[in-house]
This record gives C-alpha cells, sequence and structure tokens, in this order.
C-alpha cells in the first residue's frame, strides 16, 4: 500500500460516512414476541462491487472501465455520497433512502486468493488464509449461542452451505413445499424411518435424518400464504418461504440462502442487469413480506471477492479483491455507503491493492461480527471462537447500527 | 443376538457402522477378551486331541473306548462323546473365567459369551475332522491292522491339520492383544491406536496371520506335507479312499486340501469366538480367493464401480469372480453393450456434428420442429438411461467422474449445443486411457472453450478464467505452488484456442490471436517464443506430468471408488502407478480397485451417501424394473430434485463427491418420498414383487431378498416387520409395497 490515509483522504471531495462506534454494543431490543434472525445472502462468483455501487465521482473508474463503466448519468445516485447504483437494482433505492438499507464498500478478505472456491470458502469459515479450520462462521456461531436444535440453522437449498456446517445441527431444504413425508402411510413409515435412524445418530445419515423428521414437525404448520410479489428464479422463491418461516417464529436464528450466477468474465452489464436485477426485487420484495419482523430480520449479502477495475476484452472483468457487502434490516442505520474512516480508497494506479484491484479496507469479518454482537445481541466476548485469529474490537466494526 | 445375525448373514455394513464403532476398549474390557479368548483356544485344543485319539482307537479297533455305555461307540460319536471328559472340563475354565473377567465388563465388541465360544470351538473341530473323512468317518477310517501306513496317514494328516489350527490361534491371539492394547499395529493410520471396532479388529488379525512374521505358520502347515506324507507315499489303500473328503489323488492336494480345511475351520471359530465380519471367502479354506462370493463384497463392488447391483451385473460377477469382472470392466471394449446402443438409436442427436446440431435444433425453432433443448435433454436422458442398463458400468461411472471432474455447464446457447459432443468427443472416449489426452481434448472443445471463457482469449486481451481453472481444478490445484503471474502466463499460452465447428472435434487454433512472446510457467517451464500452438500442448504435458496433479487426481478418484478419506497407502501405490505408466487411467483405476483398501477393508463399505444420478438408477435395477419401458424423462427430473441437475451444475468444479453435502435433511425427505413412489409402481418402473406368504417376517424377508444383493442389518429387518406388525392396511399388494418402501429407505440402500 503506497498510499497513506491521508492522501487518500484528500482524494475523495465527496463526503463518506465514517465508521462510528455503535452506541450500544450488546443485545438490541427487539418488537415483542420476535427474535432476532441473521440472513446470509451469498452472490456465488465474485459479484462486481464496481457495478452494484459505482464511483461514478472517481476519474480513475471511467479510465479503466471505457466499455463497461456505469455511466454517471445513468447510475442512481445513493443520497450525497458520489456512488451511484446500477439501474437494475433500482427496487433497493426506496430501502436505501429510507435508511434499511447500507453498503460497505471496499470490503471484503484480507486474503489474496482469487480461486472463487478458496476465496468462498475462506469466508464462509470466516478465516481468510486458513485451510486448517473447516467449520463454518455460523456452526461455530450456533456452537456459542444457538439454541441446539436443528432449526436454529436453516439453509434454504438442497444442500447446507459451507457458513453451516460443522458440530452444531442445522437443516437445508429448498422449500416448505417438499419438506413433508407423502404418500401412504405416512405416520407409520416416518415412525419406521426414525426409529431406524435413530440407532445411527453417531453417523452422517443418521443425524441427517433424525434432524429432518424434527424439522418436518415444525415446518408442518407454517402459513405461507403473502401478498408480496417475489421474481421467479433462485432466490425470489427462497426469500418468500424465508419470510414465511421467520413470521412463524418456529426457532430459526441463521439462514442462508444463494444467488449464483455473478462470475462476469464478458458481457458484464448485461448479465449484471439478469442476475442484479433479481437480487433487487427479491431482496425488496423480501423485505416488504417481513413486515413486524424488519427490525428483528438482518439480511447480509456478500460476496467471495470484487472484480478487476479493469476491464478485459470481453466486455466483462476478470477477479479481483475488494468489493461491496449490502446490509438490509429494520434496525440499521442505513441510507449510507461505509467505508472505513469515510475514505475512499481510490482507483489510482498507487491506491491498487498489488497494483490492479481495488484495496480491503474493511475486513468482513468486522461486519459479520458486528451482525452478531449487535443484532443478534451475543457478547463479544464469546464470539472469539467464531473468529479465530482475529481481534474482534467494536471499534472496528463499520457502524452498522450507528 | 442381532450380533450374531449380522455374523451369519455375511453383512458387513451393521458391524461396520451401525454402533460396531465403539471406540477403543477398556483395560478391564481387553483382559475380559484375552482371557476368555485363551480359555476357547484351550478347548479348540483338547477338542483336537479328542479327535485324534477317537480316530486311533477306531482305526486300532479298541470300540470300548469311543463311548461310554448308553454312549454310541462309534468313531462319529466318539468325536462329541468326550470320553474322557477333559473338553468339558476346558468348558468348565471358560465359563468361570468368563464369569470372573466378563461378568461385570462387557467389552463393546468382540465378544460372544462363553457359550457360544463353547459351541463353536467344539463343533469347527469336529467340522476339521469330517472335512477330510467326508459324512462318514467310521467308513472312512483304514483299520491299522489291515493297512498300517495309510492308517498313520490318516492320523498324520489329521493331527498335523489340528496343529496348524492351534499354531494359528496363538499367533491371532497375540494379535488381537496388541490391537486391542495399541501394540504395534500393522495397519490403519496409527500403529499406537487401540482398534475400535469388530471389523479394524479382524483386518489387524487377518495382516498378521498373513505376515506370519516367525515364520511359524507356514512350518506348521508345511508340516502337514512333510514328513507326514512318508506314510502316505507307502499307504496300500489309495488316497482317495483315505480321505473321501478331498477330492485328492496325490499327497501334495491331500495336504492342500486339510491345510484349507485346518484354515477354514480356524476363522470360522474365530468368526464366531470374536463376533468378526469374516467374509464365507475367508471361511471356507481361510484364503481370500474367491472360493465363496462374499455377498457384502459383491454389492460393495457393483455399488462402487457400478449404478448397484441387477442380475446382469451379479451373473456376471459369479462367472467371472471379483477380480475377473473388474478387470473385465476395466475393458469396456470387450464387453458386448449392442442392446444397450439400440436403445440409445432413440436418441439421434447423441451421434450429431456440432454443424448438425445446429441445423437440427434451432434455437428459435417454428412451430412442430424440436428445438435447442432437445440436445440437452437426450443426453440426460440417455445418461440415466446408460447408467441403468449398460454393461459397462465402470465406463458409465467414469465418465460421469471425469465429466464432473472437467464440469461445464449446459447453460448458455452455445453449450446446449455443444455438450453432447463434448462428452462424446472429450471425455467418454479417454476415461481409461492417458490423463493428458484427457486434458488435451478438453481444451479442444469447444463447451469447454465457452464455459470458462477461453474462446474470448487473445493477444492483448487476455482472460484467465480458463488458465486458472486449468491449474486450480483440472490438474495441480490450488496449493502446487503456481503464481498469479503463472495464471497469466498460462492464459498466455492458450490464447487462440477456439472452436471451428467445421473440425471433427471443434478445434481451430487461431494464430493471429496467439500471443507469440516466450512464457514461463512456475519457474521451471521455459516456452520460446513463436511456439504456437505447441505453448497449450507443453503446458498440457508439463502439468499432466506434475506429481502434484498425480497426487491430486488419485485422491479424487479414491475418493470416489474407495474411502472420502484417503487411506494413505493407497494414494500412495495409486500415484506411484500413475507417475510410472505416465498417466494411464486405466493402470491407476486397476491399482485402485483390486487394491486390499477396496477389496478387503469392511469398514470402506457403505460409508457413502448415494449421489442422487447413483439412487435413481440403483433403485431401478434392485426393482429389476423393465429397462424398455423406464420413463427417463421422470428419472432425470427425480435425480433434478434431488439437487444434480445433469449437466447444470453450474460452479467450474461441478458437483461435491462427499457425503456431507448429498446426505442434507431437506433432500432426504425427496428421497424418501420418492422411494415410496417407486415402491408402489409409480413413476414408471415396471416389476413384480416375490410372492410372500403374507406374515409380516415372510413379507420382508422376501422383499430382502428381492431388492438386496446382501441381506439387510438385523436393525433393519426388524423395524420393517414391526413396521408391517402396525400397518392398518389391509391390502396385501399395498403391504408389500410399503414394506419394500421402508426397506429401500434404509441405510443399507442410501449408503453405498
Amino acid at each position: 500500500m503506497t498510499m497513506t490515509r491521508r492522501q487518500v483522504l484528500k482524494s475523495g471531495a465527496v463526503g463518506f460516512t465514517a465508521f462510528v462506534l455503535p452506541a450500544a454494543v450488546g443485545r438490541r431490543a427487539h418488537a415483542a414476541g420476535s427474535n432476532p434472525v441473521l440472513v446470509a445472502v451469498y452472490q456465488r462468483g465474485a459479484a462486481d462491487g464496481l457495478t452494484i455501487c459505482a464511483p461514478t465521482f472517481d476519474p480513475n473508474y471511467y479510465a479503466l472501465r471505457p466499455t463497461i463503466a456505469v455511466p454517471p448519468g445513468s447510475a442512481l445516485p445513493l443520497g450525497t455520497t458520489g456512488f451511484g447504483l446500477y439501474p437494475a437494482f433500482a427496487p433497493l433505492l426506496p430501502l436505501y433512502e429510507s435508511g434499511a438499507l447500507a453498503f460497505v464498500h471496499a470490503c471484503g478478505s484480507p486474503d489474496p486468493s482469487r480461486s472463487h472456491f478458496d476465496a468462498q470458502d475462506f469466508m464462509e469459515r470466516a478465516a481468510p488464509g486458513n485451510k486448517s479450520i473447516t467449520t463454518g462462521w455460523l456452526n461455530r456461531y450456533l456452537l456459542q449461542a444457538g439454541s441446539g436444535q436443528p432449526i436454529q440453522g436453516l439453509t434454504l437449498k438442497k444442500a447446507k452451505v459451507k457458513s453451516m456446517l460443522g458440530p452444531a445441527p442445522s437443516i437445508a431444504f429448498s422449500g416448505i413445499a417438499d419438506f413433508a413425508l407423502g404418500g401412504n402411510s405416512q405416520a407409520e413409515r416416518g415412525a419406521a424411518l426414525v426409529a431406524r435412524y435413530a440407532s445411527l445418530t453417531g453417523t452422517l445419515l443418521g443425524q441427517a435424518v433424525t434432524d429432518a423428521f424434527g424439522a418436518v414437525d415444525l415446518v408442518a404448520g407454517v402459513d405461507t400464504t403473502t401478498s408480496a410479489v417475489y421474481p421467479a428464479g433462485e432466490l425470489g422463491p427462497a426469500l418468500r418461504d424465508a419470510a414465511a418461516l421467520i413470521k412463524a417464529d418456529i426457532g430459526i436464528q441463521v439462514l442462508c440462502v444463494d444467488l449464483g450466477g455473478w462470475d462476469h468474465h464478458s458481457q458484464q452489464l448485461a448479465e449484471m442487469n439478469v442476475v442484479g436485477g433479481e437480487l433487487a426485487a427479491a431482496l425488496a420484495a423480501f423485505y416488504a413480506d417481513l413486515g413486524a419482523c424488519q427490525s428483528s430480520t438482518l439480511t447480509l449479502v456478500m460476496t467471495e471477492f470484487g472484480r478487476r477495475p479493469s476491464e478485459n476484452g470481453a466486455a466483462g472483468s476478470d477477479h479481483g479483491h475488494g468489493g461491496v457487502m449490502m446490509a438490509l434490516g429494520g434496525g440499521i442505520g442505513g441510507g449510507r455507503v461505509i467505508l472505513r474512516d469515510g475514505a475512499w480508497p481510490g482507483l489510482a494506479p498507487g491506491n491498487l491493492f498489488n497494483g490492479q484491484d481495488l484495496q480491503v479496507t474493511t475486513d468482513f469479518r468486522d461486519v459479520f461480527a458486528e451482525a452478531l454482537s449487535v443484532h443478534m445481541g451475543t457478547p463479544l466476548a464469546s464470539l472469539a471462537p467464531v473468529f479465530p485469529g482475529f481481534t474482534l474490537e467494536a471499534g472496528n466494526f463499520p457502524g452498522l447500527f450507528a | 443376538m442381532w450380533k450374531r445375525v449380522c455374523i451369519l448373514a455375511s453383512v458387513a455394513f451393521w458391524c461396520a457402522h451401525g454402533s460396531a464403532y465403539a471406540g477403543a476398549q477398556s483395560a478391564d474390557q481387553q483382559r475380559c477378551l484375552n482371557d476368555v479368548n485363551k480359555r476357547a483356544s484351550v478347548v479348540v485344543r483338547q477338542q483336537g486331541r479328542a479327535n485324534f485319539a477317537c480316530v486311533k482307537n477306531a482305526q486300532r479297533g479298541l470300540v470300548a473306548r469311543l463311548g461310554v455305555p448308553p454312549q454310541p461307540e462309534t468313531a462319529a460319536a466318539c468325536l462329541t462323546n468326550d470320553v474322557k471328559g477333559l473338553v468339558a472340563k476346558r468348558i468348565d475354565a471358560l465359563r468361570s473365567r468368563d464369569a470372573i473377567r466378563c461378568g461385570a465388563t462387557r467389552p463393546d465388541f468382540g465378544y460372544a459369551g462363553a457359550a457360544t465360544m463353547a459351541a463353536a470351538a467344539v463343533d469347527e473341530s469336529v467340522a476339521l475332522v469330517t472335512a477330510l473323512s467326508g459324512s462318514d468317518l467310521d467308513a472312512a477310517l483304514v483299520p491299522a491292522a489291515e493297512d498300517g501306513d495309510g492308517a498313520r496317514c490318516q492320523r498324520d494328516v489329521l493331527g498335523r491339520a489340528g496343529k496348524l489350527v492351534d499354531r494359528l490361534w496363538k499367533d491371532a491371539l497375540r494379535a488381537k492383544k496388541n490391537a486391542l492394547a495399541g501394540v504395534a499395529r500393522t495397519t490403519g493410520s496409527d500403529p499406537t491406536a487401540p482398534v475400535g471396532s469388530g471389523a479394524e479388529l479382524l483386518v489387524e488379525i487377518e495382516a498378521a496371520l498373513a505376515a506370519d512374521e516367525r515364520g511359524r505358520i507356514a512350518r506348521d502347515a508345511s508340516r502337514i506335507r512333510d514328513p507326514g506324507t512318508k506314510h502316505c507315499v507307502l499307504a496300500r489303500t489309495p488316497l482317495a479312499q483315505l480321505f473321501p473328503g478331498c477330492v485328492a489323488a496325490t499327497v501334495d492336494a491331500v495336504a492342500t486340501c486339510a491345510e484349507a480345511a485346518a484354515r477354514g475351520a480356524f476363522f470360522r471359530t474365530l468368526a464366531a469366538f470374536d463376533v468378526l465380519p469374516v467374509s464365507c471367502d475367508r471361511e471356507d479354506d481361510g484364503v481370500v480367493n474367491e472360493t465363496c462370493l462374499d455377498p457384502a463384497l459383491v454389492a460393495h463392488v457393483l455399488d462402487r464401480t457400478g449404478y448397484g447391483p441387477d442380475a446382469w451385473t451379479r451373473a456376471r460377477i459369479a462367472a467371472l469372480g471379483i477380480e475377473g469382472y473388474i478387470l473385465e470392466q476395466l475393458a469396456p471394449e470387450t464387453i458386448d453393450d449392442t442392446a444397450l446402443d439400440a436403445m440409445l438409436a432413440q436418441y439421434p442427436s447423441l451421434a450429431m456434428s456440432f454443424t448438425e446440431l445446429r441445423d437440427s435444433y434451432p434455437a428459435n425453432p417454428p412451430d412442430g420442429v424440436e428445438g435447442i433443448g432437445t440436445v440437452r435433454r437426450e443426453l440426460q436422458e440417455a445418461k440415466v438411461l446408460r447408467a441403468v442398463a449398460s454393461h459397462r458400468q465402470l465406463e458409465q461411472v467414469l465418465t460421469d467422474f471425469w465429466f464432473n471432474h472437467f464440469n461445464v455447464a449446459a447453460s448458455s446457447r452455445r453449450r446446449k449445443w455443444d455438450i453432447s459432443p463434448y462428452e462424446r468427443i472429450a471425455i467418454r472416449p479417454h476415461v481409461l486411457g492417458r490423463f493428458r489426452d484427457l486434458l488435451l481434448a478438453v481444451a479442444r472443445s469447444p463447451a469447454m472453450g465457452d464455459f470458462l471463457d477461453n474462446r474470448q482469449n487473445r493477444v492483448g486481451e487476455l482472460n484467465e478464467n480458463y488458465s486458472r481453472e486449468f491449474m486450480e481444478l483440472h490438474t495441480a490445484g490450488v496449493d502446487s505452488g503456481y503464481t498469479e503471474q503463472d495464471v497469466v502466463e498460462v492464459a498466455r499460452c492458450f490464447t487462440g484456442w477456439r472452436e471451428d465447428y467445421d473440425a471433427p472435434d471443434g478445434f481451430e487454433f487461431r494464430a493471429d490471436w496467439h500471443d507469440q512472446g516466450a512464457k514461463t510457467i512456475m519457474g521451471t517451464l521455459q516456452i520460446p517464443p513463436g511456439g504456437g500452438e505447441q505453448d497449450g500442448i507443453a503446458v498440457i504435458d508439463f502439468f499432466a506430468a506434475l506429481p502434484q496433479t498425480a497426487e491430486r487426481v488419485v485422491r479424487k478418484l479414491i475418493v470416489r471408488f474407495v474411502a472420502e478419506t484417503p487411506p494413505l497407502a493407497l494414494v500412495d501405490a495409486a500415484v506411484a502407478t500413475y507417475l510410472a505408466s505416465d498417466g494411464d487411467l486405466r493402470a491407476v483405476m486397476e491399482t485402485i480397485l483390486l487394491s486390499p483398501e477396496f477389496l478387503d477393508r469392511p469398514a470402506y463399505r457403505k460409508t457413502k451417501v448415494k449421489r442422487p444420478m447413483h439412487l435413481i438408477p440403483s433403485l431401478a435395477r434392485a426393482l429389476g424394473a423393465d429397462v424398455t419401458r423406464l420413463n427417463l424423462g421422470s428419472m432425470r427430473n427425480r435425480v433434478r430434485d434431488l439437487g444434480e441437475e445433469l449437466y447444470q451444475a453450474a460452479p467450474p468444479p461441478g458437483y461435491p463427491d462427499v457425503s456431507g453435502y448429498w446426505a442434507s435433511p431437506g433432500t432426504l425427505i425427496t428421497r424418501f418420498n420418492e422411494l415410496e413412489r417407486a415402491a408402489r409402481g409409480e413413476r414408471g418402473y415396471t416389476f413384480t414383487y416375490p410372492a410372500t406368504d403374507g406374515t409380516s417376517a415372510g413379507v420382508v424377508d422376501a422383499l430382502a431378498g428381492f431388492l438386496f444383493t446382501a441381506a439387510p442389518s438385523a436393525e433393519t429387518r426388524e423395524v420393517a416387520i414391526a413396521f408391517l406388525d402396525g400397518l392398518a392396511e389391509p391390502d396385501p399388494t399395498a403391504r408389500v409395497a410399503q414394506a419394500a418402501a421402508v426397506l429401500l429407505s434404509s441405510p443399507e440402500f442410501l449408503l453405498h
């Protein structure tokens, strides 16, 4: 890093919201009867933060991306920050303006890996560069602060995401509608299978079957009617079920969903119209649908790394470093583009990480940790095992709740 | 009781994976096991002496010594008359030792109790005599007065066979004691870790006996031949009459027969004493030589090298033996598959060239014309059909494995056309060829070129996507030592590698797009300027030959075929094969599939959760469903519903090959639902259940024989019987279908 912080500050003409120490670190008050829930939305494939939340004030951005930059005229201004929202994300603008949505920019992992798979693993295990840690961060969180019931952690996919893997019980199913024993003699057959697998709970399969039948009973009574309109695709239906399950208050503490399709090595803007539009419409519907649970639910939208500021030869971008994380919730102090110390690291050659990528100035673990300590109300002291080898200090948090 | 049932049924599953992994046993538990086993081996020895005395007295005509009236005074009866009461005395000692040592501390595994041990000790010792004499001992014995040498020959062979049994027990007890204590183990990853299950204990004992470190087993075995043969050579009675139980005309053949009888008797006794999952192949003559096909091993081989047992593969493995079957599968070109080919003819797109596909299946078809989506659909259905019906089972599994390794998702317009020739041209022909050729064929394929953007990769406008995954996923792996600069250098080598749909394999090298500069890769591979197309080939040769690539490829294969935590010895052996054979995948597969880890370790069986693309074809095969009436479209959709949409895995690494991924609660419920529908004959499965007597046990046993190759565990059987007992459904046909649904939902069927 060749540039000093003062230089960076000077380079940014616009005022960004600096990190602020949260007013209260500890259990936040939630509406009566609603328990805090953390939703993690993973953008698989490395979403391009420079398109989603474009630094339209930065001439270097336009120099590096002669054909795929978001033109200043079409970007939707995010207040007075100087950043612009890519138009495909328009459904999110009202949420931003109402203070329910924040962007954390130049955010990511300190590890320089540009491998999707390593970087996703590092993030989902909250252990950058450390391959000896194989349990997921949300699993370790549930070990610390979970109810111990499998429903505490839910992946709304056919298989658990890596964030959720580990010794703490959790479940995964792709949709409420599929998650019930069908066919004939359901009760007798269910009892027989429960009995058969009960003696195998020390095995992977036995545990999974036992957890499944326990959760089937809980999910059976959930009311899935909603007036919210979700987009079709991977994310919309998952978030529709997520909202129904959260509102039913059946004991879910953390919930994971995925949206793939962000690896835009070619035709980036056209691709972004499709996948970005899906993400924005789904998140907007989800937030509206949550109703009384808007404040007790915090949604983090994350990706493994950002993309290279300079475009490639196919109107796309290759793997980069710093990116954007989004936070959505009625309890946050949104309507901000959050940067460490309020400073945009810049895209001038001397400001780039390894000479080519956006720096990471906010470690993703500080965002995760703030979500767990402030939103989920878990004392900082008991979060140490969730973030091995990482020093947790409230003063380093991005200040989502400030 | 269930433990006994498990052994009798030759089912390794429950033994290895039920409550069986109990962990190390305490000092008291070890003392119990060691002590009672020693006492039980004394019963064996005493019975052997009694047998010898019976034979000798019968040969000498001393009838009064064969029994104490009212016991019958025949040689056969003598074996169990225990005339001197010494066997009973030893059994009493065994019982009292059992009460003292084991009364308060029951071992977690390896313990049968004094009564079972005593019965087995006597029965198997008597069986050793019968193995030599045939069923009529009195008729077989030669009177000493008529043929002194013949009589002596009979005694010598029997006596020395008994000595071999005693020797095996001595060495087995030492191995067992060490294994329980975790001393000088020779199998497993840690020589000082106490064994934690019966299966592990058995492996340790078998290894110690096979190693025969002091050579005493070999010595005692050889003594059956020499000098015992002296009298046999001089005998006037033909050998075939001296030993009617052996079909043997030479002294050597008699000795071989006696040694096999002794070793078999030992292993049967061991299985009973220690409740160990000894295979039937070991139990018949003490040697793993395919004289008996262990049903659990047959099921294991067919469920790992293919899509589960069916009638054809079961008959084939019975005809060829385990090794013969595997070797034939490794040479698929020698296996007739014309019946499958005829069925595949219903899918014309499978054989079309790139341009034919584009002409025949347009992206925007007019009404009544099949469109681009047909190509992928036909490939998906053909994959299911091949899995169910191909006799070249291993080739199908390997094609799936290598497609997944070089995953391409048929999600773009180009790839919807190109996916079918990709599998046909780049993958399938090379799955038992050289890895380097596979790598090259994939690099030249339009499908990969589009999926990982190499078709966009040109001089001055590099696209690193393929380069990175080539090193990270296809060859050496992310920790193999390449740098970000290597990603750039490899990308430069592959500039200009592009599609030309008129070429047979769809490849064209565009020299005008190629970066003609010099490149350096991983500090060692120097590529001079002006190499053109050779740059990429040099990169392929370099990475295919790297030990890191060998290890990565081999580990992945072992994870698929043997164990999800690859045993290091097997990794080393298979890597050595890879490096010595220049990456010959057939040789590598032979090393893996004929390894003791694959064939002889019950602990590795039934440890993998079937992938959806395994579960659904194995279901059709287990049911014996009529392949000509399968609803392949439905089966393709079921595989998709369970999370493995074929040719649609979006991430470049494809679908994970680990059980943790597939044992997801949500899809398990979906699995149970699918299995129940199939059991009721829905989803297009056409089959006939076997006739039953209508009782709960009768239905379950008949279905178990119909659905499974190896008998299911006692637990599964009991749960299914209790289920039927409690089921109000009166219709016998519906009861059979529901019982089948429960059996198919058991761990025996969900695991492989």
